[in-house]
């Protein structure tokens, strides 16, 4: 479909190739691997990461150091460096059929993104933590806790609430950095649709079915993290406002025949 | 109960204890007066060792809190024997402290369950006792930013009291209060100390003093400048600080 | 405000001037000199030529074909050789642009370069986007791990296997091709480069590598006895320097100089220096 716009300019967009290849089977497979790895590597990462972050704050200096130095290497790096360091390079030096056979591509994505995540989740975690009012800490103690036990029961459950936004960015970033995964051979949403390009050219059109799913992904998790924050805010003063809460409320009022919302 | 000697304490180049020594006995109420930086909440502070001593001892009920003797030495404890005593200790904050994201009988059962190792059936019966105690029943499954000031304060003193301690410790309970607030939990506070607790309280509410406390300990610059009962030490002071002092806030 | 609007108005009409007067400038055709007497070729009509110097782009990671020189930025091998002797021929100079192998064609298309040599095979697909001169006949290899252990002799074994393999490649649609008369599918792993691919077959995550067969030999030959290569060239094709479609000129003068390098021996000796005397275009 070629449409001159003028004598200057021939656009040409192919809006077939979209649509064939929108749900074509190759990209829903790497949609889902994106996804399947995205999420276990944002699990992998948050349990990780709040745990170094816990054992920066603590007054253990072998936790604190052993924190420090983790977040240093991890966050230092760049992750496609780590993927192959990690990858290929362990495979390189562990000349062992038990541990090369066992240390796939998907289980090392999922790991070495995990572990990459945990540095940046330390440092969202370890600001969460110092947010919370240190008077929280006093109460605690008093009370005869330990202080493993006032972090797991009163701190890091308010801590959670300041971290949730950063950690929404931190899963989107995550998110978009599996691109680089092609690096040890994964095929994932941008790379699914790379190959297909290189087979018919028509990188535009394909390149769209990328970006869209992205958006996709993006959109709907936006929206959970909303309603996430919405739920840890009980309790608060101010509770945000989420488009599906406004949704909710409009639609009760109407049924109450109240004229306002 | 309540032996304190010779405590000093340092926060940096400012020294802000500079060597306390007083007792408290067994159901005695204890009032600590003085100007800000005069070193009361800090001693408050030392006595559940929520701060630090650079010298001195303080034991409660015989048993130094925060540290053992080794051969003669003193040594930090370990964090479970500190937290084990500290549960024997209540403490009402200034600023109440409730834990935000749990009710009211959350904020009392949460101790009593995951310290004391209370069964949540038992933890719960003990929670509306404590609330009724204070006069919040009603109150019970409120969150603490639904609750006036006064109301939070008083589910402090109860969250204290679920743990039974021996010891109650109270820093200006009612400053932060609106003064319409300040009776109901000095109410309270005035019940606890007609049931015989033992209480060292730091406040400015000079009525109370003069009702409760069987002592008013007037605190200056880290150092203990006079100790008589309330009376006495109101009426008649027989220091120029304790004089200085007092008629600024009478 | 008006007077704001204004300057903002003027300084957008002067910017816009200049990307246009750039913009003209990148579509210059007035000869300019260029090439003088020395090329038998006559490259005066070829506008691709006029400033004298052949652009060219490669993927230049595919040894022995393209490759650089260790620790150098110096392209060097069979197809860099073929290209310089072809320049020579048409008395221009010579210009490489290392381009990722998928994305060759599409940059090709829009003007990165003139002319792509990269181990390329001539296939009906890329015929309808880009014109070829054929120069060499090249089969596939498949590289396996020394000794062979999964006993590979040609594509009918590689069913059930790992094959690692670069994006964009004919070997990619070979495999997929295979898949069709396999009970067991080909796991085909897919990479940027093929150093990659090979680097994972080396590491014990794929069974096989899928190349160019002088690639495949090239590889095993460097491994230190890690690997090595089938015996058995499949499915031997024409290779090509690809041109756009609108390029005829080029497309001319390029055979012209490829046969005269044929003709007068050029061709062939690079050929045997480079160890792979039996690819000549047949």
């Amino acid at each position: 479909m070629i449409a001159p716009m003028s004598e200057l300019l021939a656009i040409r967009y192919d809006f077939d190739v979209v649509w064939d290849f929108l749900f074509d089977p190759i990209v829903l497979e790497a949609l889902w691997e994106t996804m399947k790895i995205s999420t276990l590597a944002m699990v992998g990462g948050v349990v990780l990461g709040i745990v170094l972050a816990v054992m920066r704050v603590s007054r253990n200096p072998v936790a604190s150091t052993a924190s420090g130095l983790y977040v240093w290497f991890w966050r230092g790096t760049p992750v496609i460096l780590q993927l192959l360091m990690f990858f290929f390079g362990l495979k390189q030096v562990i000349d062992e059929d038990i541990f090369r056979d066992n240390w796939t591509r998907f289980r090392a994505a999922v790991v070495i993104f995990a572990f990459n995540e945990a540095a940046y989740m330390a440092e969202i975690g370890r600001a969460g933590i110092l947010s919370v009012d240190p008077g929280q800490m006093d109460a605690a103690k008093s009370l005869g806790m330990t202080n493993l036990q006032a972090m797991r029961r009163i701190i890091l459950p308010q801590a959670i609430r300041v971290m949730i936004p950063p950690t929404g960015n931190e899963f989107i970033a995550l998110l978009k950095n599996t691109s680089v995964l092609f690096a040890i051979g994964i095929v994932e949403l941008t790379n699914a649709a790379r190959i297909q390009a290189a087979r018919n050219f028509k990188i535009m059109e394909l390149y769209s079915v990328a970006a869209f799913w992205y958006l996709m992904i993006v959109t709907v998790f936006s929206i959970g993290q909303a309603e996430l924050e919405r739920r840890f805010a009980a309790g608060e003063r101010d509770q945000p406002q989420t488009l599906f809460s406004r949704m909710t409320r409009v639609v009760g009022a109407s049924r109450r025949g109240e004229g306002k919302f | 109960m309540v032996r304190i000697e010779d405590a000093h304490k340092r926060f940096g180049e400012l020294e802000v204890l500079r060597g306390v020594t007083t007792n408290v006995a067994r159901g005695e109420v204890v009032v600590l007066l003085g100007a800000s930086g005069s070193g009361k909440t800090t001693l408050l502070r030392c006595i559940n060792h929520l701060d630090k001593l650079d010298d001195g001892r303080i034991y409660v009920d015989g048993e130094l809190v925060g540290y053992r003797e080794v051969k003669g030495k003193i040594v930090e404890d370990k964090e479970s024997a500190i937290a084990r005593k500290r549960a024997q200790i209540g403490m009402v904050f200034q600023r109440f402290n409730l834990f935000p994201h749990l009710t009211a009988i959350g904020n009392v059962i949460e101790a009593p369950m995951r310290v004391k190792k209370m069964p949540k059936a038992a933890a719960q019966e003990l929670g509306r006792e404590q609330l009724e105690k204070v006069g919040l029943s009603d109150k019970i499954d409120e969150h603490p930013n639904k609750l006036s000031g006064g109301q939070q304060q008083r589910v402090a003193i109860a969250r204290a009291l679920a743990m039974q301690p021996k010891l109650m410790l109270f820093d200006e309970p009612t400053s932060a209060l609106d003064p319409e607030l300040v009776g109901e939990v000095l109410d309270v506070m005035k019940e606890l100390a007609r049931d015989g607790m033992t209480m060292i309280v730091v406040t400015h509410e000079i009525g109370f003093a003069r009702e409760v406390a069987d002592r008013v300990v007037f605190m200056d610059e880290g150092v203990i400048v006079e100790d008589a009962p309330p009376r006495e030490l109101i009426e008649s002071p027989k220091h120029e600080r304790t004089k200085a002092f007092l008629s600024r806030i009478l | 405000m008006p007077r704001l609007f204004r300057t903002f108005l003027t300084l957008c009409l002067v910017a816009l001037a200049a990307a246009l007067v750039f913009a003209a400038c990148g579509d210059d055709d007035d000869d300019n000199g260029g090439n003088g007497g020395g090329g038998d070729i006559d490259i005066s009509g070829v506008p691709e030529l006029d400033d004298g110097v052949l652009n060219v782009g490669s993927d230049i990671a595919y040894a022995p074909f393209e490759f650089y020189e260790e620790g150098t930025t110096t392209p060097d091998g069979l197809d860099i050789d073929l290209a310089e002797a072809i320049a020579v021929a048409l008395d221009v100079d010579i210009e490489f642009q290392n381009t990722g192998f998928d994305g060759i064609i599409p940059a090709l298309e829009v003007d990165d370069f003139d002319v792509l040599i990269s181990a390329m095979t001539i296939t009906d697909e890329r015929s309808e986007v880009i014109d070829f001169v054929p120069y060499i006949t090249v089969g596939t290899g498949i590289v396996v791990p020394t000794g062979n252990p999964d006993g590979i002799a040609g594509l009918d074994d590689l069913c059930g296997k790992t094959v690692a393999v670069q994006v964009g490649t004919i070997q990619f649609d070979m495999l997929e091709a295979q898949n069709d008369s396999c009970d067991d599918d080909v796991n085909i792993v897919v990479f940027d480069t093929n150093p990659l691919a090979v680097e994972d077959l080396r590491t014990g995550g794929s069974d096989a590598n899928f190349s160019d067969y002088p690639v495949a030999a090239e590889d095993a030959a460097i491994s230190g006895g890690d690997l090595e290569v089938v015996d058995t060239q499949i499915a031997p094709e024409p290779y090509g320097l690809g041109v756009r479609k609108t390029s005829t000129e080029l497309n001319a003068v390029l055979d012209e100089a490829l046969q005269a390098i044929i003709d007068d021996g050029t061709y062939q000796q690079i050929l045997d220096d480079w160890d792979l005397p039996d690819i000549a275009l047949n």
